[in-house]
């Protein structure tokens, strides 16, 4: 499932294992990896797209974490770091490949936790064949957006971030947050809305 | 159909807003109520809201148990040997952000126009003090290729700092 | 609006006319600061998590870096210092066959816009900043990886 519950806060644990990591226990820090690798993993997908692609940078935004664990006293989450990390790289690796080109969605690669998703909704065929098509239409829409306003939709649609969050992780103003956002969502609802329409 | 929303400006931010749960209650109510003689902007918000629904409720990718199992040794590889294998990047760029936003090349056109004229004809000092309260101000960033940067300030110092995450150096 | 190709070609037309302009017109800003230079102050600092302590050279800037980062030494490693005039490059060598650049652009009322690039071996950009500074004031940018740690240049003009 998404996160509609939110980011989960930054727990003292965390804080913990980030000092520990900062005084050279770098098992402290393999601890932090194997409980935030999984969200990372994800917001990189949620970006990219593609499995390897998203693998590759979450590793490599761990590893900057680590290296640069020292410059920073805690005045953002480890978290918020993170994502920032992974968006920037995300995005590093969206106009190396994508520059100039809409990307497309192919249907017979798609991941496996997307084909199954389907195998647990409970609704009948017809409306598990429509939230799909759905899915798809969406999954092209957001292919399409420049990869800064993708950011932002993933932060916060998926990864449930607050606008501050967001500002913090992506590094812009709260207003070009709501901006980017604004015209993500306008994209995609121009996508769904003549689809919406043809259903009627 | 012409519609009071459709007149006012920023209807399409006002009905995202709505859609998302970001407006306060009384604005709320109003857009409520004109919703209710408006198909063309309930159509609208009902996208808005099927797209956030589906966003949210889409699978998370999760690493696979031999990737998961697999992947803080290959973190631990990268840190020890520097071997990431990311392409290098294309180093973002100012013409990018204009490229994808003709309107905000158009305007930014217009206003260096208006910039220059003001500052030449002039002739006055038209800065007042603008650097923040310890003196610095970093007006733009680019990073490097695959390296990305964060400008931060830690509490208690005064110093700012423009930090780029290298990649991790053989050790 | 219009179609974004037709916005995107308006655009571009204007920046012709927007360079004869400001040739036209801002020559004689150029010509009133011609002469102007900023006083540069660098240091180079490494700093790792390793013995070795805060280097007693750093002086004022030594606790403010403390405050700043959790290293546990801080070394000087060079203090170059220079003038540079307005739109003309400083150049500085850093560790690893890196160079430091810094080119003044504007100098007006006690602050200084100043472009900073760290440049790696190759000449490619780490870092390409645009910054405003006070007279006096200190800008750090760190990150680029030296020996067991990072190197953190302190810049101060005027």
């Amino acid at each position: 499932m998404g996160g509609p519950e939110g980011p989960p806060k930054e727990t003292e644990d965390d804080r913990d294992l980030v000092e520990r990591a900062r005084r050279g226990d770098r098992e402290s820090f393999g601890t932090l990896v194997r409980r935030h690798q999984d969200r990372a993993f994800n917001l990189a997908y949620q970006m990219v797209r593609n499995r390897e692609d998203a693998l590759d940078i979450s590793q490599e935004a761990f590893a900057r974490a680590y290296t640069s664990l020292p410059a920073f006293k805690g005045e953002a989450s480890f978290t918020t770091w993170l994502h920032r990390i992974v968006v920037n790289l995300a995005i590093d690796s969206l106009r190396r490949k994508q520059r100039g080109a809409i990307a497309t969605y192919d249907d017979t690669r798609a991941a496996p936790e997307e084909r199954d998703a389907d195998l647990f909704t409970p609704e009948d065929p017809a409306t598990a064949l429509e939230n799909r098509q759905v899915r798809d239409l969406l999954a092209r829409g957001i292919a399409q957006l420049p990869p800064a306003q993708r950011a932002v939709l993933v932060l916060r649609e998926i990864e449930g971030m607050s606008y501050e969050e967001i500002s913090r992780a992506v590094g812009c103003t709260l207003g070009t947050v709501m901006s980017r956002l604004f015209y993500a969502r306008r994209k995609l609802q121009q996508v769904l809305k003549s689809h919406l329409s043809d259903l009627r | 159909m012409t519609h009071r929303l459709h007149m006012v400006m920023g209807r399409g931010r006002r009905l995202a807003a709505y859609a998302a749960g970001e407006m306060p209650t009384v604005v709320r109510d109003r857009v409520e109520a004109d919703l209710l003689r408006c198909p063309a902007c309930r159509r609208e918000v009902e996208a808005y809201q099927q797209v956030s629904h589906t966003l949210r409720t889409s699978a998370r990718a999760v690493l696979a148990p031999d990737e998961a199992a697999a992947f803080w040794p290959g973190v631990e590889n990268r840190i020890r040997h520097g071997t990431a294998e990311l392409a290098r990047a294309a180093r973002p760029a100012l013409r990018e952000l204009f490229w994808d936003h003709p309107r905000l090349s158009l305007a930014s056109a217009a206003a260096a126009v208006i910039l220059v004229l003001g500052l030449t004809l002039s002739q006055m000092e038209l800065w007042g003090p603008t650097v923040g309260p310890n003196g610095v101000e970093v007006l733009s960033i680019e990073a490097g290729e695959d390296a990305p940067v964060m400008v931060f300030q830690a509490p208690g110092s005064k110093l700012k700092v423009i930090w780029v995450f290298e990649k991790p150096s053989s050790s | 609006m219009g179609h974004p190709q037709e916005l995107r070609s308006l655009a571009y037309s204007c920046i012709p006319l927007f360079c004869i302009l400001s040739v036209i017109l801002a020559t004689p800003s150029v010509k009133l600061h011609a002469q102007a230079t900023v006083s540069l102050r660098i240091q180079v600092i490494y700093a790792a998590n390793e013995p070795g302590g805060v280097d007693s050279r750093l002086g004022g800037l030594a606790g403010d870096l403390q405050k700043t980062f959790r290293y546990s030494m801080y070394q000087l490693l060079d203090a170059p210092q220079g003038s540079a005039a307005l739109n003309q490059a400083w150049t500085a060598s850093l560790p690893g066959d890196r160079r430091l650049e810094i080119v003044p652009t504007a100098i007006q009322g006690g602050q200084y816009s100043l472009t900073v690039r760290v440049l790696s071996s190759g000449g490619q950009a780490v870092v390409n900043t645009a910054v405003r500074l006070r007279s006096g004031a200190t800008v750090l940018v760190g990150g680029p990886s030296h020996q067991k740690g990072v190197l953190i240049i302190a810049i101060t003009a005027g």
